[in-house]
């Protein structure tokens, strides 16, 4: 029983640590979720059926608790009508406007990019910032996303479409003001 | 021939490969700007917006979370 503990808490723990700051929690939220989380896996593992990997079930327990964590303190930040935005660059028959998209042209990524690209993720929504990670950072299938977000197919992929134009936006703001 | 508009939206929704976009990118330099920007964003969140959490930290997390869990 002890070596199972310990296994199960070294290989998840640095992972859902990384899921849960990818969200937005401060450090010592996510230290505290992420014990919540193995205690209540813990508590309940007789509930786990393996349709999904053990990393997907967790990942849902803490997603879970970090939402519950968001309500109680009701801190979601508002959204802008990012779609209307996008759609404003195109003329009627879907042709860029005038010069086209703005931004950086570089390949690379620099320290500068990476600094401006982290305060525009800033302003993701929780759910947004999840998404994107365990799609994107950690492969998760996009069923399993939605199992752990509790949103449908169509609802995660509108979710990561905003989230793109919206870090787009943000970026070429931010690299406009340079 | 796909329009910039269809383009930029299938690239949004994360289809970087689609033949149709792909041949518009063959005449548009500014979708395939568009394009170049959302992967870097992509490839910038994976490394700097969702790094490892600190490995010595982790490591004392790790000893508390087996110390909470081995006395339930």
């Amino acid at each position: 029983m002890n070596d199972e503990l310990s296994s199960l808490v070294a290989e998840h723990t640095a992972p859902l640590m990384r899921g849960a700051l990818a969200r937005g929690l401060s450090q010592s939220d996510a230290e505290e979720l992420v014990q919540e989380t193995f205690v209540a896996y813990l508590e309940a593992r007789a509930r786990f059926q393996g349709r999904s990997s053990l990393r997907t079930y967790l990942f849902g327990i803490l997603y879970h608790k970090a939402a519950e964590l968001a309500r109680q303190r009701s801190r979601e930040t508002s959204t802008e009508d990012i779609e209307k935005l996008f759609g404003s660059r195109f003329d009627g028959r879907g042709h860029w406007l005038s010069q086209g998209p703005r931004g950086p042209e570089e390949e690379s990524l620099t320290h500068a990019l990476a600094a401006a690209i982290r305060d525009c993720a800033q302003k993701l929504s929780a759910t947004q910032r999840s998404a994107f990670f365990l799609k994107e950072a950690e492969g998760v299938p996009s069923e399993d996303v939605c199992n752990i977000l509790s949103i449908t197919d169509t609802n995660l992929r509108v979710l990561l479409f905003r989230a793109r134009l919206r870090l787009r936006e943000c970026l070429a703001k931010a690299w406009k003001s340079r | 021939m796909m329009t910039c508009k269809e383009a930029a939206t299938a690239f949004a929704h994360g289809d970087y490969t689609g033949l149709r976009a792909r041949l518009h990118l063959l005449v548009c330099r500014h979708c395939r700007l568009f394009r170049r920007q959302l992967l870097l964003i992509e490839s910038a969140l994976r490394a700097e917006v969702f790094p490892n959490p600190d490995p010595a930290r982790t490591a004392v997390l790790e000893r508390a979370i087996l110390d909470r869990l081995r006395s339930l």
